[in-house]
């Protein structure tokens, strides 16, 4: 019995840090950019925190603090490199970072413990930690985009140049929501490897990137909580379908391919729709 | 040994080269990024697999079937994604964040039914077959990937550029809609390049499971990133410089593993890319600028 | 009067292309110049040098004596330079009035007003649209303030735009082709509109095909062909010019 609670905690757990990330990239999908440099600036949290907690006696509260300072570090830096790339090219570069991230930790023995990863990490993250960021974030995303700066946003999505044009200095407002999205994900990244009691180097690669990026896009047609939706589902899925790795991967696939397809979105592009969706009474 | 490496280096690159063509192929004709490329590679190692262990045919056969298997594959990705994202108008990440979905349903369908394990090609299949130039050992096998790799890109380059059908391709890839205007059959072009890439990407499987004597549901993720990484190197949409943009990764990481060692040769890759992106964007041979990313 | 605009020299090659070459001229504090000339004739292309979008491969463009090479496009507009353009660029599902506040930068609220949800924000935020809805009045469509940009009239958005670009308080107002898709009356409301504009002490610099507004609102002219300027002066001048006649004929045989 007990067994099962703690199950259904870490279910719930896992929920809410995804949706957490969902909403970091749910900033960068508003003005259309699809950052897949999650995964590598979750590591960098990671790693960081652990290093500190396990190595150095951190408490976890400093050690959260500086995994969101590197991660808001790592992003800026990143970002002052290749958000001036255009669309595809931006998506490759932040996903070369999260590999090379991933190649740097896998190779780094001595700190993160290479491929076979670090055990034995103090369970640290609880579940009220991950409900109060998920309202934090939840509350400072509705605030930014019910705003000046997020119909500026929207405009940016729509037409850059006509947000320059009206004075305004896009690639500064790129670099700010791209450094409050590492932040995010470095954060994210330390509660990450504080849930669980392990982590290697896989954990935050590709997929994680690529999962961090479909919630939004799963969940998105509603409004607002679409992200958290869409989080809830892709972490859900996974637990429903205990009894067939693979079979898991297909449904989460076949679902993801579904949202992308049928999801109503016309010619306009689905983020802003999403986000235009916080305005009530607005056809979706 | 520089040698030795050189011609290591060029038939792994060789490999690279054959994959990261089919993928600039799709981008350059109907400028989408088709990730789900690599599933495609890994599907088409397996068909060869099973063509020489299950029906016993020999290697030539496996690879004619793997080649029509994957690109079947890569027409499927066209019809059910690609081609309804295009029709809504969707935007750019919208296909990428598809055809990805598409990439994990087939890695777990390849699971489901090859199983997880590493398995390889059987032993008729690798010609065991060395010959000792200058000093170098030189592997059949790598000869006939080098080969094959060749004589793949240069049947693709005379189609588009002696043949009617290459000149319908060429007019596509330079505007869709004056290629409808002018009344060339677009259907039937987005269906090729489809098949063409994919085909591509399912013989490079082949190919690497020979030389590297491993089969795996996994094996594409890797490659479909190396293939970013040429495409970056050669310009998006060149298919020239996918050629040699695959022959420099090859030659680029082998020379890695040399210098630092096995660890950090996907590394590499990736720092060239980043290196790249910040200083010539438009790629390395790429002479035009990049009109679409 | 003090030249706020110069151009000197100025040039924009495209490749093997020279889209202007030798470019020329003064625009005095507080006039109308137009800029007129066949299709490809640069006009654009100037617009964008000026505005800052787009960079002269020779030459320099000097606003209020100061150089504008070297400034970003949207520091160009917090210094006085607004546009509009050709092709109008409206968020369509924003409100008219949300269009125009996107360049409204007084008052603006900060990011701590933001966050915080401070309460000085509802009056920002209040006195932001007002202010929008005021610059709508200005051009006629206050009424229409609430609709989404999507949902207007090509004119109505026309005249959006422009509210838009004068949000940004500007001195120097650059209209790339204003008239195009609007009707007889429209067209007299925007030739109002621009002499409003003047009265005001706004300069504006109007690229147009229309002949009968430029002529009729403009001081001075500017004409360019194939990227260079072949006459100048004042509209009367210039319509007689014989050199503008043959330009724009031979555009009409070519």
């Amino acid at each position: 019995m007990i067994d099962l609670y703690y199950a259904y905690e870490n279910v719930i757990d896992l929920c809410l840090l995804n949706a957490v990330l969902a909403f970091a990239c749910l900033l960068l999908l508003g003005v259309n950019l699809l950052s897949l440099a999650t995964g590598g600036l979750m590591a960098l949290g990671a790693y960081l925190s652990i290093w500190l907690t396990m190595q150095k006696g951190w408490s976890f509260g400093p050690a959260l603090l500086a995994a969101t300072l590197l991660g808001s570090l790592a992003a800026a830096g990143l970002g002052a490199l290749v958000l001036r790339l255009r669309g595809d090219y931006f998506a490759m570069a932040t996903l070369a970072f999260t590999e090379v991230v991933r190649i740097l930790t896998l190779n780094w023995d001595s700190v993160t413990g290479g491929a076979l990863g670090v055990f034995g990490i103090p369970k640290l993250t609880e579940t009220w930690q991950l409900a109060a960021l998920l309202l934090l974030v939840v509350y400072l995303v509705w605030a930014i985009r019910n705003s000046a700066i997020g119909d500026r946003m929207r405009a940016v999505a729509e037409d850059e140049l006509a947000v320059t044009a009206s004075g305004h200095d896009v690639a500064r407002l790129k670099r700010a929501l791209f450094t409050a999205s590492g932040a995010i994900a470095g954060l994210g990244g330390a509660l990450a490897a504080h849930l669980n009691m392990f982590v290697a180097p896989g954990d935050f690669g590709f997929l994680r990137s690529m999962d961090a990026v479909l919630a939004p896009v799963l969940g998105g047609v509603w409004n607002l909580f679409g992200a958290a939706i869409g989080a809830a589902i892709l972490t859900l899925l996974p637990e429903l379908l205990r009894f067939s790795a693979q079979w898991r991967e297909i449904l989460i696939g076949a679902v993801t391919l579904l949202a992308v397809l049928f999801l109503p979105t016309g010619v306009a592009s689905l983020p802003r729709r999403l986000l235009r969706g916080a305005h009530p009474g607005r056809i979706a | 040994m520089l040698l030795q490496q050189f011609v290591n280096g060029l038939s792994l690159g060789a490999v690279y080269a054959v994959f990261a063509v089919g993928f600039t192929l799709v981008f350059g004709v109907l400028n989408v990024l088709n990730l789900s490329q690599g599933a495609v590679f890994m599907w088409g190692a397996y068909v060869g697999l099973e063509v020489m262990r299950t029906l016993h045919l020999p290697l030539a056969a496996a690879m004619a079937v793997a080649l029509l298997a994957a690109g079947l594959l890569g027409v499927l990705s066209e019809w059910i994604v690609f081609r309804p994202l295009q029709r809504r108008g969707a935007h750019r990440w919208m296909g990428m964040v598809g055809s990805l979905a598409l990439a994990r349903i087939l890695i777990g369908a390849a699971q489901e039914v090859f199983g997880t394990q590493v398995v390889r090609y059987p032993d008729g299949a690798v010609i065991g077959a060395a010959v000792d130039l200058w000093g170098v050992r030189v592997q059949g096998l790598q000869v006939v990937a080098l080969a094959v790799a060749l004589v793949l890109v240069l049947a693709l380059g005379a189609l588009l550029r002696l043949t009617n059908f290459g000149r319908v391709i060429r007019t596509v890839a330079f505007s869709e809609t004056v290629a409808r205007l002018v009344g060339a059959p677009v259907g039937r072009v987005r269906v090729a390049t489809f098949f063409v890439s994919g085909a591509l990407a399912g013989g490079a499987g082949v190919l690497w499971s020979l030389l590297f004597q491993s089969v795996s549901p996994f094996m594409g993720e890797t490659v479909l990133l190396k293939g970013l990484t040429v495409l970056i190197l050669g310009g998006l949409g060149n298919v020239a410089g996918a050629l040699a943009g695959g022959l420099l990764l090859g030659l680029v990481e082998v020379g890695s593993v040399v210098a630092v060692g096995a660890g950090y040769r996907d590394a590499v890759g990736f720092g060239l890319v980043l290196l790249i992106l910040l200083t010539r964007p438009t790629g390395l041979f790429s002479s035009r600028e990049a009109k679409r990313a | 009067m003090s030249a706020l605009l110069e151009i000197r020299r100025v040039a924009r090659q495209f490749g093997g292309v020279a889209a202007l070459a030798d470019v020329s001229f003064r625009v005095s504090a507080g006039s109308v110049v137009g800029v007129i000339g066949p299709n490809g004739s640069g006009k654009t292309t100037l617009m964008n040098i000026v505005s800052g979008v787009d960079a002269p491969s020779a030459g320099v463009v000097l606003f209020d004596e100061d150089p504008v090479q070297g400034r970003a496009a949207h520091a160009l507009t917090r210094l006085g330079i607004a546009r509009t353009f050709q092709h109008i660029r409206l968020v369509p599902h924003l409100t008219a009035a949300q269009n125009v506040a996107l360049a409204l930068h007084d008052p603006e609220a900060g990011l701590a007003d933001i966050l915080l949800r401070l309460p000085r924000l509802r009056r920002i935020e209040r006195q932001r649209h007002e202010r929008a809805v005021a610059l709508l009045d200005r051009v006629c469509i206050g009424a229409r303030a609430a609709s989404p940009a999507g949902d207007l009239s090509y004119g109505d958005r026309r005249r959006v735009e422009i509210a838009r670009a004068l949000a940004s308080g500007p001195r120097l107002l650059l209209l790339d082709e204003p008239a195009a898709g609007m009707n007889h009356t429209e067209k007299r409301a925007l030739r109002g509109l621009i002499a409003g504009l003047r009265r005001d002490g706004i300069t504006v610099v109007l690229v147009e095909h229309d002949m009968d507004l430029v002529m009729g609102v403009c001081d001075e002219i500017q004409v360019l062909n194939q990227g260079r300027l072949i006459a100048s002066g004042a509209p009367r001048a210039v319509r007689n010019d014989p050199r503008v006649i043959e330009a724009y004929l031979g555009a009409e045989d070519a």
